[in-house]
């Protein structure tokens, strides 16, 4: 990941406000949407992304339907309802602290 | 680019070669290794197939690293799961309603092992019977123990914290073979203790059996067998 002392905190918010968004999705279709939003400049790894939707799974935030595609089998992860309301809690905390930030490192664009 | 099933079963291989031992992580490494490959030969008409996976596998999981971190982390969790429902569902049996069921087998446990001159006997022969019916319970899952010579890692983590219970109650329930000459069986706290032993290894054959249907029901709907 990109600036990744920066970002790590951030990952699972990340990726619950894409499931949030988007209702279900599988693990390279994340990879490749955040690559999308932000223009190629944040790049989540697998080793990063997988680890991080585990826990999340295993917290019960998230839960899986697997299906067939070409053969193979595919994961998809979706929000339970603990997770859509645990995803609101998370972005009003992640907005805050980038207020905060905006307010050290550019006092007069926070006003 | 859709790769062919030359290609994809070289990619299967090659996870497979790669310590992942347990089917649930290979699944979605499987996918997700696929689609990077399907991109990267896409976005790279010059670069071999070989080298697109060895790129997919680098630039996603790490060289040093590789699947393994991923492999341990989804152990840990599992095994961290199993602990949470079992001590959940344990717990249940000492509340209310579930706690009657306790104190009944307790109490019918330990009025019938008064009736026994020396307990020792039909005590070695209840532990046994429970011994004998969680085998069979073992094997009851094993359609969903392994898939394409890879462990599923719920079934595994679940058979081998409950192998691990059964092993304390039977090993526990030894001291009824070999302290023959040197117990008194008949004492009141030999029999509370044989009563104890007993009440816990069929709550938790009853857990086992409780979690490892949910478990299968669960895999049903994730694994296709």
């Amino acid at each position: 990941m990109k600036n990744s002392q920066l970002y790590k905190g951030s990952l699972n918010t990340i990726i619950m406000k894409l499931l949030e968004e988007n209702g279900r999705m599988y693990g390279y279709e994340i990879t490749q949407k955040v690559k999308e939003i932000t223009k190629g400049e944040l790049n989540i790894t697998e080793g990063a992304l997988y680890p991080a939707l585990h826990k999340l799974e295993a917290e019960d935030l998230l839960d899986v339907e697997v299906e067939k595609v070409d053969n193979r089998l595919r994961k998809y992860y979706k929000l339970t309802e603990k997770g859509t309301k645990e995803t609101v809690n998370r972005l009003t905390e992640l907005e805050e602290f980038i207020k905060n930030m905006q307010s050290i490192v550019n006092p007069k664009l926070s006003y | 680019m859709k790769l062919t099933a030359e290609q994809t079963t070289y990619i299967e291989n090659y996870i497979k070669k790669n310590d992942i031992k347990y089917y649930e992580v290979y699944m979605e490494i499987l996918d997700h290794m696929i689609l990077s490959v399907e991109d990267i030969l896409e976005n790279d008409k010059e670069i071999s197939f070989q080298d697109a996976v060895m790129k997919a596998k680098v630039e996603g999981f790490g060289r040093k690293k590789g699947f393994s971190g991923l492999v341990l982390e989804k152990q840990k969790l599992a095994q961290k799961k199993v602990r949470d429902i079992n001590f959940r569902q344990i717990k249940e049996y000492f509340t209310f309603p579930k706690i009657t069921l306790t104190l009944s087998v307790f109490i019918l446990y330990y009025l019938f092992i008064s009736f026994f001159e020396n307990p020792a006997k039909p005590n070695m022969i209840a532990i046994a019977i429970v011994g004998f019916v969680a085998i069979f319970q073992l094997f009851y899952s094993r359609k969903y123990r392994k898939i394409n010579k890879l462990y599923v890692l719920k079934t595994q983590t679940l058979n081998s914290s409950y192998l691990l219970a059964l092993a304390g109650t039977q090993v526990t329930q030894a001291y009824t073979i070999l302290g023959k000459e040197s117990i008194d069986f008949n004492h009141v706290l030999m029999r509370l203790f044989m009563t104890l032993v007993f009440t816990f290894s069929l709550i938790s054959l009853l857990v086992f059996i409780e979690i490892r249907k949910k478990t299968v029901e669960e895999l049903k709907t994730q694994i296709f067998v």
